[in-house]
């Protein structure tokens, strides 16, 4: 394992556990635009992957900037609607009894975001968990190791591979299951998402370039579904959080 | 040629309908041409001839033609039926996208099962976006409990792509020949496509999505989730034929008797819950679904018969989701007056009813309809695996049948209506408001176009052949069954 492996393992690890920790979404896109740069440079490190291109005297595999191309339009697309929270749409077409809704909608939303405190309490569960997820990610790739079946003769290679790919689809998940609001949980979605990737990338036998293009189609699609729920539940109750879903 | 416009025609098509989507009719007719004209291409297509597009292998067989000719139809029927019944802004985009999703995952050849993975997650996204999907210019808000289970479902089949995915690197790491594994993936393999896939069957325990999305749906959606559903069944069957044919999973007799429970709880507890939920048509319907989704997978997983079954009766399916959802569109439509309590549909839509309650016949396999022949098939693969399986089955179809008498009961059966004070109607939001337009309470083109697919599921159901012919050819190239 060269020191370069280690870099990006260690940023892997840091920037979906911040995605995991933290809550404003400034901080967890611009981690996740970072995790997928990591991965995609993890991915270049691979004895299989084959440089194709060449930028500034420098090789690169075609593959790094899928995965670039990738994390950068999944940034930008949950950037963007962020930044437009507040636009409204479509208000001229509703009935009174709707616009009474949302006015009712915004005064509940603006009364509890004053009412909110950010506590040191509230980062307790996260930070734990990420701590678990951090131990599982590496013991199972000793009670199931997968790469090493692909590697055999490089064991810390194989180890590295399957800590990484068990790290993002388990920190996916765990983000799943602790979300509380919508980007949140998109956000979830999109690491498992990229854990799988990983997976099939260094383990399948035989990169299928369709199969990678198709994957980060649907990486775009997902952010871009994700976008367009958190925009439908933003104007609906002029917050994303999870808890109104259940509310009414 | 023909084979990458299949792919892309209904992905251009719909591009072209989003454009025009403030001129729903001409959008409408625009896709209605395109669906003509997939289904021509699918019945032109030459079976058992591979050939390479974009350097994935495709080869289609008789059983994929079948199916394509039937999602064709299928969503040829729902678009002409959305001329008269309400339907999301973007409905006929995303029906056409959706269509060159299920076509390409019906057309590439089951060796890249991750692809197939990947296409079937991508028809999730899409049914999310038919799911808060409203109709231009309503006056209401999207409920905020629909776009709880559009997030519930985005999430669960993820999952299910996730643990796909998993499966198909574990059976990539097996079939390697020149690489000696350490252990073997069978055993995991096997959990990880049975749970995959009963996620996206919505098998018991993991159901609760289906009749959650049926009821926050707008009705014509559910011939979209129908089709979904039963292109991840095709492709559990392809699945199997790529994991057990080769030897890269070996089935022992615990995993399979276990493999049939897991199937005949589906089918036996979507039909109880079928009864539990007898207050909404909708959530009824899932739970039907589920039983008969059920059923189809014990077939998949019986014997020779037993899949022939699964397969004509996931064809049947296909037809009578469409009656079943033009029916319900059709019921739902709303009325010039109010129902007088007691009133039941069948006085007030005779039409509707009628082609909900043929539908639901056929669902559940009374003659003549085409359900009766696949659930017959299904029965004789249980009768020939064991009696105590056969039972199960036929306690799944007198449960739901039980089910569906009380709902005919609760919804369809009562009294005349009687006549409402025209004050009433007219200032019922107590605003002044001006009645609502006097409507035909029953529009002749979906009541005649369902009317005439309720007659071709009894034309099939009286004469089979019609469609067994392709399905007995696939499945005697299905050899996976004898490993069962």
């Amino acid at each position: 394992m060269t020191i370069t492996m280690w870099i990006l393992i260690v940023t892997l690890v840091l920037t979906a556990g911040t995605i995991l920790i933290m809550r404003d979404w400034r901080w967890t896109l611009i981690a996740l635009f970072w995790n997928y740069v990591a991965q995609g440079l993890f991915i270049a490190q691979q004895q299989f992957i084959i440089p194709d291109i060449s930028v500034g005297g420098r090789e690169f595999s075609s593959l790094v900037f899928i995965k670039l191309i990738t994390g950068l339009g999944v940034a930008v697309i949950l950037a963007i609607t962020a930044l437009t929270f507040s636009r409204e749409y479509g208000l001229e077409d509703l009935d009174e009894f709707s616009l009474a809704e949302l006015r009712r909608a915004a005064r509940v939303a603006q009364r509890k975001r004053s009412s909110e405190q950010r506590k040191l309490g509230d980062y307790i569960v996260p930070v734990w968990s990420a701590i678990l997820v951090l131990l599982a990610s590496f013991f199972l790739p000793r009670v199931l190791p997968l790469a090493l079946e692909i590697y055999p003769n490089d064991r810390s290679l194989a180890q590295a591979i399957d800590f990484v790919w068990y790290w993002q689809v388990l920190v996916g998940l765990i983000i799943l299951v602790q979300a509380t609001d919508i980007l949140k949980v998109g956000l979830g979605l999109l690491l498992s998402t990229s854990g799988l990737d990983l997976l099939y990338t260094t383990l399948a036998n035989g990169v299928d370039i369709l199969a990678l293009g198709l994957i980060s189609l649907v990486t775009l699609l997902l952010a871009l579904v994700i976008a367009y729920l958190s925009g439908l539940l933003y104007s609906r109750f002029k917050t994303l959080d999870l808890v109104e879903l259940e509310r009414r | 040629m023909i084979y990458l416009l299949m792919l892309m025609l209904p992905v251009v098509m719909a591009g072209v309908c989003f454009a025009l989507r403030q001129q729903q009719t001409f959008a409408l007719v625009l896709a209605i041409m395109t669906t003509l004209l997939i289904g021509w291409m699918a019945w032109s297509l030459q079976i058992d001839r591979p050939v390479s597009l974009l350097g994935v292998s495709i080869t289609v067989r008789a059983i994929n033609r079948l199916f394509l000719m039937a999602f064709a139809l299928g969503l040829g029927a729902t678009l002409v039926a959305a001329t008269r019944v309400a339907h999301g802004e973007n409905f006929v985009v995303i029906g056409l996208l959706m269509m060159g999703l299920l076509n390409a995952s019906l057309l590439i050849d089951v060796q890249a099962p991750f692809l197939i993975t990947l296409l079937l997650l991508a028809t999730g996204l899409a049914i999310v976006l038919a799911l808060v999907d409203l109709p231009l210019g309503t006056p209401a808000l999207l409920r905020g409990r629909t776009i709880g289970t559009g997030l519930k479902y985005l999430v669960l089949m993820l999952l299910a792509g996730i643990l796909l995915a998993l499966c198909f690197v574990f059976a990539d790491l097996e079939s390697t020949p020149d690489r000696p594994l350490s252990r073997s993936f069978a055993r995991p393999l096997l959990a990880l496509l049975i749970v995959g896939i009963g996620l996206r069957l919505a098998a018991i325990p993991f159901h609760s999505w289906l009749p959650d999305l049926l009821e926050d749906a707008p009705p014509l959606v559910g011939v979209l989730i129908t089709a979904v559903n039963i292109a991840a069944l095709l492709f559990l069957v392809s699945a199997f034929q790529f994991l057990l044919a080769p030897g890269l999973l070996s089935v022992d007799i615990v995993s399979l008797r276990l493999l049939r429970i897991f199937a005949l709880v589906s089918a036996v507890g979507g039909a109880l819950l079928a009864i539990n939920e007898r207050r909404s048509l909708r959530r009824f319907l899932g739970m039907l679904l589920i039983s008969d989704f059920g059923m189809m997978l014990f077939g998949v997983v019986s014997s020779t018969a037993g899949l022939t079954g699964a397969l004509f009766q996931a064809f049947n399916q296909m037809l009578i989701g469409v009656v079943l959802w033009i029916a319900v569109a059709l019921l739902e439509r709303p009325e010039p007056t109010r129902a007088a309590s007691g009133d039941g549909w069948l006085r007030r839509r005779p039409w509707a009813s009628g082609i909900f309650i043929g539908g639901v016949l056929a669902l559940l396999g009374v003659p003549p309809f085409n359900g009766f022949a696949s659930r017959m098939l299904i029965y004789q693969g249980a009768a020939e695996i064991g009696r105590p399986y056969l039972i199960a089955l036929l306690v799944a179809t007198a449960l739901g049948a039980y089910a569906f008498a009380l709902v005919l009961r609760d919804h369809f059966l009562g009294r005349a209506p009687e006549s409402v004070p025209e004050a009433d109607i007219t200032d019922f939001r107590g605003l002044g408001l001006p009645p609502p337009p006097p409507q035909r309470a029953e529009p002749f083109g979906p009541t005649g176009l369902a009317v005439a697919l309720l007659g071709l599921c009894i034309v099939i159901g009286v004469y089979p052949p019609l469609v067994l012919g392709p399905i007995v050819d696939a499945v005697r190239g299905l050899t996976f069954v004898q490993f069962l």
